[in-house]
C-alpha cells in the first residue's frame, strides 16, 4: 500500500470518526477496476484506494450532495479545479466539503496508457486542499499543440473533422452528465425547442456546441467528457479550444484562483468590446 | 406491412368547455372501433402525440374525448375549434372488462377528470341495460371543477343509476356535498358482490381503495385504469412500463389483485 | 425444407475479393476502422475498408435495424406522407458477432407481437447476417452464460477465423452467398481444426452472469449512488429496443416531421408525466428499472434474458457499474 493511500484511509477514518462529514467520496478498487465510491462509516475506510486507475472526477458527486450534508472528496489537481470553480459559481459550500487533496503523478487507463490530460499536466498538486497527501511538485508549462492543430486546419477541413466525430455520437448525455460544471437543473440539451432529440445534422452539432459555449470560463479541462464518451469523440479537444480563447481573451483559467471572478459575469461590453474584436 | 403509427385524419365535431381547463372535443373519424376504457392516440402534428382515454360509448356512434390542458399536445389541442383536424390512431389497450359488470352493482368512484373513462362505461352499460344498479360517486376540487354537468340530470333519471357528487372546497351557491369522494361510500348500500371502478389522481386512488378495502372489496372487485408516460401505445417504446406490464397493451384497466405484487405498482 | 449446412472454407487473402462479389448485388454493412483503435459498422463503399480484426465493435450493429433516429411521416400543413417504411436494397451484414447476433433475436421478440413495428421488421427481413466468429473475446465477456457463445449464433453464414483461412457454415437458403470459385469445400480437417478453435475461444470466456439470482433492491440502490445517470449502458446495449417519439417542425408548425429515436429508461424524462408527476423519480428507481426490465421482466415475457453478455455496458460505464457483479450479488457477500 502507498504512503498516499495509509494516509487517505487514516484521514478518512479520523474525518468520519469525528463526524466532520457525513461521507467520504473516494475510490474504489473490484475486479481490477476503480470506481467512485462512498464511504459513511469509519470501519469502511480501508475500501479506500489511491492508485493510476483513479480517474475519476469525483466532484460531479457534491452536485447531490444536501445543502446540510458535508462532505469529504478525495480530489487530484485537476479535480480540485472543478471544486474551485464549483465554489465560485455557488453551487457548492466552501465549509460543507472537506477536500482530501492528492499530489498526483498521473492516471493511466485499463491498457496502462497515460490519459492525455496528464501528459502536460499543469497543476498535478491540488489548488484547494484541506489536507494535502504526497509531496508538492512542479507542473508543466501549458501546451495547446492539441487545439493547435485543429486550429491550423481550413474551414472546411475542420467541418470535415468534427462532422466525422459528430456523426458517432449517440446523444447518450454521458458528456454532460459527467461533467461538474453541468450542473444546470433544466439543461437546454432536454428542452426540444433548443435541441431537438433527434440524431440527424444540424442537431448533434447544436448539442455539442450548446454545451461548449456553456461551459466557457467553466470548464476546468478535466477531459471526463472525453473519457466518459462511448464513441470516443475527441471532446476534450472542443472544450479546450474554448479554454484557450477564454485565456487570451479574458486571461481567464476557470478553476485556478478562487478569487477571480468569471469572466462571463465580469464581461462589459463596454470596456471588452475593442479586445473582442482584435480577435 | 401496415404501419401501426401512422395516424389517420379526425375532424373535431365540436367543442364543449366542461370546466375551465377541461373540454370535450367530439371527434369525426372514418371507422374507428372502440371499447370503454380504451384510449387513443392523439397527434397535433407538430407538436407531438399524447394517449387519451376516450369517453363516449361506442353504442351511441359517436367518438368523444375529454382533456385536461395538461402538457404541450392539451395545450395545443385546447387552441383548436370545430372544423379544425387533428390525427388518431387507436383504439389501444384492453379496456373494462365488461363481463364482470353483466347482471351486477356497480360502484363508480371517479375524481376530476377521472369521470371520462369511467362515463365511457357507465354510458355502455346504460345502453345495453344488462346490470343490477349504477351508483356513480364523483368529486371534484370545487364545484367549477365538475366535469359532465349536464349529464347529472340525464344519469339520475334513469332507473337504477344513483349519483352521488361531492367537492372538496363549496361555493356559495353550492348546496351539495362537501368532502372527499370516498366519504360518499357511506351514502349508499351496496351489494357483497358489487364491483368498483376507480379512476382519478394519485392520492384519491389510494384513500378510496382503502375505503373499499373497508368496505371488504377484494381486490379482483376494485378495477382502475392507470395512467404511465406513454409514446407508441403497441408495446413497444418501452415508457409505460410499470413492472413486467405494459399499461398500454396489458393494460390500462387493472384490477388492484393484478397489480398487487408489482414492483413498481404503488397506491 | 430442412436446412443442411454447407461448410466451406476460404483463404484469408481471398475475404476482399468474397465481399467485392457480395457488393455487387447487397448493401453491405461491414466494421470498418475509425481512428486507432474503434471499430464501428458501416455501409461499406470499397471491400478494403472491412477490418477483421477487432474484439468487438464499439456499437453493436442495433442501430442498422433500429437506427438512433428515424422519420415516421412528413407533414405539411393538414397531410401527412408516410415515409419512413421503405424497403431498401438488399443488404448483408458482414462480420457481426455471435452476441450482438444474438441481441437481434431478442428484438426481434419486442418488434414482433399482436402489432408489428414495420421499420425494424422490414429491415430485418431484408438482410442476411453473416456472422463472424470471436477468436479473442475479453475479460468483460460473458456470452457463454447466456446461451450462445462466441461462434454458437442464430446467423445466417457463420465464418471462424482456423489462421490462414476461414471456415464458412452457411444454411442451404443462402448458397448463392457461398458459390464462388474463392471458397472451397471444406475438408474433414478444417471441421476438426474450427471444433478446436471453437472451443478454444469458448475456454477464454470467464465471466459468467448466474441468472438463478434475486435481484437484491438494496444492493441496486448502493450501486446506483455512483451512477451519473447517463444513457451510454442502454445506448450501447444491443437489447435495448426503447424508443421516444417526437414532432420536430418549422416555427410555424406548418411544416415537419415525426421522428422516432433512441430513449434511456435511465433519463429522469423517461417517465415523466405531462402533469409533472414521475414515476420514477430517483435515480435509483432508474437504475433498478434497467436491472429488472432485463432480468426479470423480459425473461417473464419471453423466456430469455434481455442480456446477451457482450460485455459493453460494463467496458463503457464511466463509472464502472459491472452487470455481472450486480446481478450475481449475493446477499452474504455484502455488508449493507
Amino acid at each position: 500500500m502507498s504512503d498516499i493511500e495509509k494516509n487517505l484511509r487514516a484521514e478518512a477514518k479520523k474525518l468520519l470518526e469525528e463526524k466532520k462529514v457525513d461521507y467520504v467520496i473516494g475510490y474504489e478498487e473490484s475486479n481490477g477496476k476503480v470506481s467512485p465510491c462512498f464511504i459513511d462509516n469509519a470501519k469502511d475506510v480501508e475500501k479506500l484506494v489511491f492508485n493510476p486507475g483513479c480517474v475519476h472526477n469525483l466532484s460531479v458527486y457534491l452536485l447531490e450532495a444536501d445543502a446540510e450534508n458535508k462532505v469529504g472528496i478525495v480530489a487530484k489537481g485537476c479535480d480540485s479545479r472543478a471544486i474551485i470553480e464549483l465554489i465560485k459559481q455557488n453551487q457548492v459550500i466552501r465549509d460543507n466539503v472537506f477536500i482530501l487533496g492528492i499530489s498526483c503523478d498521473g492516471v493511466k487507463d485499463l491498457l496502462g496508457k497515460d490519459y492525455d490530460k496528464c501528459k502536460n499536466c499543469k497543476y498535478p498538486v491540488p489548488l484547494i486542499y484541506d489536507v494535502l497527501l504526497g509531496e508538492k511538485k512542479e507542473g508543466k508549462e501549458e501546451d495547446y499543440s492539441d487545439v493547435e492543430e485543429i486550429e491550423s486546419m481550413s474551414l472546411e477541413e475542420r467541418k470535415k473533422f468534427w462532422n466525422k466525430q459528430f456523426e458517432k455520437c449517440i446523444k447518450c448525455h454521458a458528456c454532460r452528465n459527467i461533467c461538474p460544471l453541468c450542473y444546470c437543473e433544466e439543461c437546454a440539451l432536454d428542452d426540444k425547442n433548443w435541441v431537438s432529440k433527434s440524431h440527424k445534422f444540424p442537431e448533434i452539432w447544436m448539442s455539442h456546441l450548446i454545451r461548449a459555449l456553456h461551459t466557457a470560463g467553466r470548464c476546468v479541462s478535466c477531459g471526463e467528457c472525453e473519457r466518459a464518451c462511448p464513441v470516443n469523440i475527441p471532446l476534450r479537444k472542443l472544450y479546450r479550444k474554448i479554454g484557450k480563447d477564454v485565456k487570451e481573451l479574458f486571461d481567464y483559467e476557470a478553476g485556478v484562483n478562487a478569487e477571480d471572478v468569471p469572466p462571463l459575469v465580469a464581461f462589459d461590453l463596454d470596456k471588452d468590446k475593442e479586445k473582442i474584436k482584435q480577435n | 406491412m401496415q404501419n401501426p403509427y401512422l395516424p389517420y385524419k379526425a375532424t373535431i365535431k365540436s367543442v364543449k368547455q366542461e370546466t375551465p381547463d377541461v373540454k370535450t372535443f367530439q371527434l369525426e373519424p372514418c371507422n374507428f372501433e372502440y371499447m370503454p376504457g380504451q384510449f387513443l392516440e392523439l397527434s397535433i402534428l407538430g407538436i407531438g402525440e399524447a394517449p387519451i382515454s376516450i369517453t363516449s360509448s361506442a353504442t351511441r356512434k359517436i367518438l368523444e374525448i375529454s382533456v385536461k390542458l395538461m402538457g404541450q399536445v392539451t395545450g395545443a389541442l385546447h387552441e383548436l375549434e370545430a372544423g379544425d383536424s387533428v390525427w388518431i390512431r387507436g383504439a389501444y389497450g384492453n379496456g373494462f372488462p365488461l363481463e364482470r359488470f353483466e347482471g351486477k352493482e356497480i360502484v363508480f368512484v371517479g375524481g376530476g377528470i377521472g369521470l371520462a373513462p369511467l362515463r365511457s362505461l357507465i354510458n355502455y352499460l346504460i345502453d345495453k341495460k344488462n346490470f343490477k344498479k349504477i351508483y356513480i360517486l364523483y368529486g371534484a376540487r370545487t364545484p367549477d371543477d365538475l366535469v359532465f354537468k349536464d349529464e347529472f340530470d340525464v344519469w339520475n333519471k334513469i332507473k337504477n343509476v344513483e349519483l352521488h357528487v361531492t367537492v372538496d372546497k363549496g361555493t356559495d351557491d353550492w348546496k351539495g356535498n362537501v368532502g372527499v369522494v370516498g366519504a360518499l361510500l357511506k351514502k349508499i348500500n351496496i351489494a357483497p358482490d358489487a364491483v368498483s371502478v376507480v379512476c382519478g389522481p394519485p392520492i384519491m386512488i389510494h384513500f378510496v381503495v382503502k375505503d373499499l378495502k373497508s368496505l371488504n372489496f377484494s381486490d379482483d372487485r376494485i378495477i382502475s385504469t392507470m395512467e404511465r408516460m406513454m409514446k407508441c401505445g403497441i408495446g413497444k417504446c418501452g415508457h409505460c412500463n410499470i413492472g413486467e406490464k405494459y399499461v398500454c397493451i396489458d393494460g390500462p384497466v387493472f384490477t388492484l389483485g393484478d397489480m398487487k405484487g408489482n414492483r413498481e405498482f404503488k397506491i | 425444407m430442412q436446412n443442411k449446412i454447407i461448410k466451406k472454407v476460404i483463404k484469408k487473402d481471398k475475404i476482399k475479393n468474397w465481399i467485392n462479389e457480395l457488393m455487387k448485388n447487397y448493401k453491405v454493412i461491414a466494421p470498418v476502422k475509425e481512428g486507432d483503435e474503434d471499430v464501428f459498422f458501416r455501409i461499406i463503399k470499397s471491400a478494403d475498408d472491412v477490418c477483421m480484426d477487432f474484439q468487438n465493435t464499439v456499437l453493436s450493429p442495433k442501430e442498422f435495424f433500429f437506427p438512433k433516429s428515424e422519420k415516421i411521416f412528413e407533414f405539411e400543413g393538414d397531410e401527412i406522407s408516410d415515409s419512413g417504411s421503405k424497403i431498401g436494397r438488399k443488404r448483408i451484414l458482414f462480420g457481426a458477432r455471435p452476441c450482438d447476433v444474438h441481441g437481434l433475436t431478442i428484438l426481434d421478440n419486442v418488434y414482433k407481437g399482436e402489432f408489428n413495428d414495420p421499420y425494424y421488421l422490414q429491415r430485418r427481413e431484408n438482410t442476411t447476417i453473416i456472422s463472424l466468429a470471436c477468436s479473442e473475446p475479453d475479460e468483460n465477456c460473458f456470452c457463454k452464460s447466456l446461451g450462445t457463445g462466441p461462434v454458437l449464433c442464430d446467423a445466417d453464414i457463420i465464418i471462424t477465423d482456423l489462421g490462414d483461412r476461414y471456415f464458412i457454415e452457411a444454411k442451404t437458403d443462402d448458397v448463392n452467398l457461398v458459390n464462388f470459385d474463392i471458397i472451397k469445400e471444406a475438408a474433414p480437417g478444417d471441421v476438426e481444426l474450427k471444433d478446436i478453435k471453437q472451443k478454444e475461444s469458448e475456454d477464454k470466456i470467464t465471466r459468467a452472469i448466474e441468472l438463478n439470482k434475486n435481484l437484491d433492491d438494496l444492493h441496486l440502490e448502493a450501486e446506483s449512488r455512483k451512477c451519473l445517470g447517463c444513457g451510454c449502458c442502454t445506448y450501447i446495449c444491443p437489447t435495448c429496443t426503447c424508443f421516444d417519439v417526437s414532432d420536430e417542425s418549422m416555427i410555424s408548425k406548418q411544416k415537419g416531421k415525426r421522428f422516432r429515436c433512441w430513449d434511456s429508461c435511465m433519463f429522469p424524462s423517461f417517465a415523466l408525466l405531462a402533469g409533472g408527476e414521475n414515476t420514477r423519480e430517483e435515480k435509483s428507481d432508474r437504475f433498478k428499472q434497467r436491472f429488472y426490465h432485463k432480468f426479470k421482466y423480459y425473461p417473464e415475457k419471453y423466456g430469455k434474458v434481455m442480456c446477451v453478455g457482450c460485455g459493453r455496458c460494463t467496458r463503457k460505464c464511466p463509472v464502472n457499474t459491472d452487470v455481472v457483479k450486480i446481478i450475481n450479488y449475493n446477499k452474504l457477500d455484502c455488508n449493507y
